[in-house]
């Protein structure tokens, strides 16, 4: 299990710094939203980076941010995953509905952000065709894999209640 | 389920306790109430051995087939 302590205390990393940030990342949506100001820090939402004057471009922020809480939320629960699973509860049906969650929202996720990369593009009136693997086919794959995972954890707990009653 | 646990019948017949025989058999009396009650999804051949041998009866006379 010290695989597992690894990964819960990476994954705590990245709650923590992601709750530092997310309020300055979200001071500044609502700064770039409300005003036309020109800055000469490019902001890049999924490697392009948007006219912030444009409405697109401020569609474009809005999107990033949504993709970002959901994947904030889907971390949430991934925590929630870990802490049962230190706790040695496996076979569980809160980790089976846990791993359902993950799924769709990392699916979800994938989703927002091809939506957002297309969107971003637009704003700059660059359209561009990306073929090979990117972050929309890492992400949804991910989902469906945790989803996968669910059902897995579904014959498995009831595997095991079979096994509790067996006399 | 369709299978039908007669095993208090058989401990009234023999006039023996549940914490008794699950003493003898070597479980614990929840184990045992769960298989009295008809909640077990299986039972293993060698706890029926013990049952049937400390009882002294055969599994029909502990267990039977009710069409639903």
């Amino acid at each position: 299990m010290r695989k597992l302590y690894i990964l819960k205390t990476i994954v705590d990393f990245i709650w923590i710094m992601s709750l530092l940030f997310y309020p300055i990342i979200l001071f500044l949506t609502f700064f770039f939203i409300f005003t036309n100001e020109i800055i000469d820090v490019p902001i890049k939402i999924t490697s392009v980076s948007i006219d912030l004057t444009s409405p697109l471009g401020k569609i474009a922020l809005v999107a990033g941010n949504i993709y970002f809480i959901i994947l904030l939320v889907a971390l949430f629960y991934f925590r929630k995953l870990m802490n049962n699973f230190r706790k040695r509860l496996i076979f569980e049906e809160t980790n089976q509905f846990l791993f359902d969650k993950i799924g769709s929202l990392v699916v979800v996720s994938s989703i927002v952000y091809l939506l957002t990369d297309f969107i971003a593009s637009s704003s700059v009136n660059k359209v561009e065709i990306n073929f090979g693997y990117g972050p929309f086919l890492y992400l949804l794959g991910l989902g469906l894999f945790f989803k996968v995972l669910a059902e897995v954890f579904k014959i498995g707990k009831t595997m095991k209640d079979e096994n509790e009653l067996t006399i | 389920m369709p299978i039908i646990v007669n095993l208090d019948v058989m401990l009234a017949k023999r006039k023996m306790r549940s914490n008794e025989l699950a003493e003898k058999i070597g479980i614990t009396t929840a184990n045992l109430s769960i298989l009295k009650t008809g909640k077990a999804k299986a039972i293993r051949f060698s706890t029926l051995e013990l049952i049937c041998e400390i009882l002294e009866c055969q599994p029909g006379d502990i267990m039977e087939f009710v069409k639903e």
